[in-house]
């Protein structure tokens, strides 16, 4: 699978007299990552986090803030972003989880709205405003301003959080996971402790997400308050759903499905909302593993489709 | 400063009020059928373009209001019969996403029926003032809000506690085979059910019309309010939005009113101006986190789930 | 007869300029919140400046304008990829428009860093009004302090003594508060700022109420503005206490809030009621063409248009230059639907600001002129601004 997404960055440099196709592609491979995350909580643990959103404005305001204090360094970015989103996510995680179900998408929410609403009030970084960006994160001689080096480090560390997910999901405690959201005694019988499993998932998906936005930042040269209101969480569920929850490359379609129709429909349409809302309804009634799940059940000649 | 504080309190009980009406809808659908209807708000805000349709024909006030909630009935029935209907046994997440999909799509169509910007109508005249409330004024349309909700919430409770179709709904939900075995219709108890959560949620829309605009998009804002109160009320109680809803409703106006006078009692002026505003509108997602953290299943859980 | 010589003008100038040495053309990016809650907006915008373009054959001093349309959805990021798109796929040559003020931070590098001139047909935070100011860019539009600069102006001249105000809990709510402040020297009996999209203000009222306050001052735009006035009149407050407004009873919104603002007076350069024969004649086409009355929103983005032609007759050769054209549109005096404006150093217009009352018209409510509150009047930020 590693191989599939190099296989893509030979590809981006034919795109090269089209740059805003690189540009497009940076933004899926960055939101596929934070989804990537997401889908930790929500594939394999069953909790619908509606707050990720905060750790995506975490990690972005990590690279504006300590940019205003003129460091450019990259890696003091990144450390920065892996840091206060872990513990921030150590500290909400314990109470979020004492909580599951719908409850649990509410108190994920509560928590990012609160974000908000204290982002937008902090005059010093720039309230509802939000941030420009005074320089872009070094690592090392890589710019990350350059848009090619942005899109080659998307790209790899979605190609590492994709591998590196996959063999968690295989591992005994994915097993135990994916066993937990049935039924946590039996999932427990297999001598793992489930709980303290779905805070340290629940760390690690935030930080990843924190990792993305800092990615974030350098892509769009701009932070804002709003990375962290409820309409970017619910874009980060719709691309894993969208795209198939079951799979750790579905939220990879969902992302390329949904940035690409956000990119190009506006063009075609005003009204572009109404036939994209009805496709969505229709993708759900239809398609029973999301999109990815659709596109796999095309291949073999629609044996499962049937039924 | 007394009768400011007994105005801010009204103020509160009011938006309690409104909040808990909005929720109804959604936790009965929520907690008897056990489906997330995020297109609660849409239905909301077709209930408020519906009334102020007819508004603007010349209807009166109330029966405008009645025309708009059973039209929005109508497309809540359409709703349930062409996909909600296939859903009942898939996941949550594929409920939201598929009433995520007909909100985008509700918002377009008003978008284009009605334009970008939005309508208004006024309240009915003889509430159109504010009256008299010993030794304070109060706007008499908000009073009549009260009222309405009070009656409506109260009929409510009569519908599903004692009469005949709501002991077939309470017994449909954790029941389902025993209740179709005696005869009752599950499929047609459902829709009336969840068209009976859209007339709820357009009632709300189009009695909340003359406080606010009616424009694309209002569905999404009072959406997260209204999960809000059902959360911290407990999923499919009734009592437990009317209590969480008040409670909200109390913390979030008094909080507007009376936090940043608090806090300049202690802090500078100018921190207080800072604090006092963004902590107002934390709020009720403040008091959700501690309520889900100390009582996840909310303050008034509903019994037999 | 006015008519017959404004179209004599334009005859006149299509002849002058009909047959230029080279014919160009010039892509221009519109890049606005075309949907979601502000749409309205951004779709009056492109209407006004897509009406000037029409009007002129889409010929601009004999040069062919190509427009692009761009939706930033109101999303910032949303807006960095689109502009992105516009600059890099579409290679516009100029972007124009821009609705809300977090997508022009947000922008605002993003083209002027690729040297491209941007013309901004709506507010402009006060960032890049200040140190931070661009030679490449311009506005037809307004500094956001000075709706509140004038209206403080106002109070003060009225002899207000003790003043309530509100404004959104953001920055350009603090920044109303403090452009008012820079021109009322009177007290101020509260600073109200509830949350951004609150729509239920009764708490608020309850405060308007309580306070021994002698004036109203409201600064809420968009639809938090119309709820806000709707439930002031329920609560009886409106023409108790004189309420002077920006920004929140306006063209677009004043079909909405009707008789709820009766009474009541407003700050701003332009309404649909101002009487230059530019303006009326502006108001009747938009009416025939998109049969709904103009915002200042459109107003704003056919002075684009405006601006545009004259920029590109006083120098045909910034057709090709992105410099030329920025140090062009800068530089140009242009006659706009709200008379003769100039751009000042930082990009921004100077220009009258006007008092306007609400009152009852044959049509229903309607805006009537009163009087120039600041006549040529330029923003505090560009005194920070570095460029000439």
């Amino acid at each position: 699978m590693i191989l599939s997404t190099c296989v893509l960055v030979p590809t981006v440099c034919f795109w090269f007299d089209a740059p805003h196709l690189v540009t497009l592609a940076t933004r899926i491979a960055i939101l596929s990552i934070a989804a990537i995350s997401l889908n930790l909580l929500i594939g394999t643990c069953g909790l619908v986090s509606f707050g990720h959103g905060m750790y995506l404005a975490i990690g972005a305001y990590s690279v504006s803030i300590l940019q205003t204090t003129g460091v450019d360094n990259g890696f003091a970015h990144f450390s920065a972003a892996t840091v206060v989103a872990g513990i921030a996510a150590a500290l909400i995680g314990p109470l979020a989880l004492r909580t599951s179900g719908i409850a649990f998408i509410m108190v994920t929410l509560a928590f990012a709205q609160m974000f908000f609403y204290l982002m937008i009030s902090l005059r010093v970084f720039g309230g509802d405003d939000g941030m420009s960006l005074a320089g872009h994160s070094l690592l090392g001689p890589l710019d990350l301003g350059n848009r090619l080096g942005l899109f080659e480090v998307s790209v790899l560390l979605l190609a590492a959080i994709t591998a590196l997910s996959q063999l968690f999901n295989r591992s005994t405690a994915g097993y135990a996971l994916r066993a937990a959201r049935q039924n946590v005694r039996r999932a427990e019988s297999l001598g793992l402790d489930i709980h303290r499993l779905r805070r340290i998932v629940y760390v690690v998906s935030a930080v990843l997400t924190a990792d993305a936005g800092s990615l974030f930042a350098n892509l769009n040269s701009y932070v804002s308050p709003s990375y962290s209101a409820w309409p970017m969480s619910g874009d980060l569920i719709l691309i894993v759903v969208l795209g198939g929850m079951g799979s750790v490359f579905g939220p990879i379609v969902g992302a390329i499905f949904l940035l690409s129709v956000e990119s190009f429909a506006p063009g075609l349409s005003e009204h572009w909302m109404l036939p994209y809302g009805i496709a969505i309804v229709w993708i759900v009634m239809t398609a029973r593993h999301g999109l990815l799940g659709a596109l796999l059940a095309l291949r073999p000649a629609g044996k499962e489709r049937r039924q | 400063m007394t009768t400011l504080i007994i105005t801010q309190v009204l103020n509160g009980l009011q938006f309690g009020l409104m909040l808990f009406l909005i929720a109804t809808g959604l936790t009965l659908i929520l907690g008897i059928m056990d489906f997330v209807n995020l297109a609660h708000g849409s239905l909301y805000m077709m209930g408020a373009y519906a009334t102020a349709t007819l508004v603007a024909k010349g209807m009166g006030f109330f029966p405008a209001l009645l025309g708009g909630v059973l039209a929005t009935f109508a497309v809540g029935v359409v709703i349930e019969v062409v996909v909600v209907r296939k859903l009942y046994r898939r996941d949550h997440l594929d409920h939201v996403l598929a009433t995520f999909g007909i909100i985008l799509a509700f918002n377009e169509v008003v978008r284009i029926i009605w334009g970008p910007v939005g309508l208004t109508f006024d309240p009915p005249e003889q509430f159109a003032d504010s009256v008299d409330l010993l030794g304070f004024t109060y706007p008499a349309y908000r009073l009549l809000v009260i009222g309405m909700i009070s009656l409506v919430g109260a009929g409510l409770w009569w519908l599903v506690t004692r009469t005949r179709i709501g002991m077939q709904i309470r017994a449909g939900a954790t029941h389902p085979e025993i209740v179709s075995a005696l005869g009752v219709n599950i499929r047609a108890l459902k829709t009336t059910l969840f068209a009976l959560g859209a007339a709820l949620a357009a009632f709300s829309g189009a009695l909340i019309g003359p406080l606010r605009s009616v424009q694309p998009g209002m569905g999404e804002e009072v959406l997260i309010q209204a999960l809000v109160v059902i959360i911290v009320g407990g999923i499919g109680a009734i009592r437990g939005a009317l209590v969480a809803g008040i409670l909200l409703g109390l913390l979030d106006t008094l909080g507007r009113a009376f936090l940043p006078l608090m806090i300049s009692r202690f802090a500078n002026p100018e921190v207080a101006q800072a604090v006092g505003p963004a902590l107002a509108s934390m709020m009720i997602y403040l008091t959700m986190a501690l309520v889900l953290v100390f009582k996840p299943a909310g303050l008034l859980p509903a019994t037999g789930k | 007869m006015k008519k017959f010589t404004r179209q004599a003008v334009w005859i006149a100038a299509v002849l002058l300029t009909a047959v230029p040495a080279t014919a160009e053309t010039l892509r221009i990016g519109h890049l606005a919140t075309m949907s979601g809650p502000i749409g309205g907006l951004g779709q009056d915008q492109y209407d006004g400046f897509m009406l000037g373009l029409a009007q002129r054959n889409s010929k601009l001093a004999g040069h062919n304008i190509e427009v692009v349309r761009g939706d930033d959805q109101g999303k910032p990021d949303v807006g960095v990829q689109v502009a992105k798109d516009l600059l890099e796929r579409e290679k516009v040559r100029l972007v124009v428009g821009i609705t809300a003020s977090n997508v022009i931070n947000a922008v605002f590098p993003v083209i002027t860093g690729a040297g491209i001139p941007l013309l901004g047909t709506n507010g402009g935070p006060s960032i890049f009004a200040g140190e931070k100011c661009s030679p490449l860019f311009a506005s037809t539009a307004f500094q956001n302090d000075g709706f509140h600069e004038a209206a403080g102006a106002e109070a003060q001249s009225r002899g207000y003594k003790n003043v309530i105000i509100i404004a959104p809990n953001y920055q350009a709510g603090k920044d109303a508060v403090v452009g008012f402040k820079r021109f009322y020297k009177g007290a101020v009996a509260d600073e109200i700022y509830p949350a951004f999209g609150q729509t239920d203000f009764s708490a608020e009222i309850a405060r308007f109420a309580a306070s021994p306050s002698d004036a109203f001052y409201v600064f809420l735009p968009g639809g938090m503005g119309i709820n806000f006035m709707k439930q002031l009149s329920q609560a009886g407050l409106v023409r108790k206490v004189p309420l002077l407004s920006a920004m929140t009873v306006e063209d677009m919104s004043l079909p909405i809030i009707k008789e709820s603002a009766l009474g009541t007076t407003v700050s701003a350069y332009w309404t649909s009621a101002a009487n230059t024969p530019q303006s009326q004649s502006f108001v009747k086409d938009f009416q025939a063409r998109y049969k709904r009355t103009p915002s200042v929103f459109a107003a704003q983005g056919y002075d684009a248009a405006m601006l545009l032609e004259q920029a590109l007759k006083a120098n045909p050769a910034a057709v090709a230059d992105p410099k030329a054209l920025a140090k062009a549109l800068r530089s140009t005096k242009f006659v706009s639907v709200r008379g003769e404006v100039t751009i000042g150093n930082n990009g921004f217009p100077i220009q009258d600001y006007l008092l306007w009352k609400v009152v009852k018209t044959s049509a229903g409510v309607g805006f009537e002129k009163d009087h120039v509150i600041l006549s040529h009047h330029q923003d505090a930020y560009a005194a920070h601004c570095p460029l000439k």
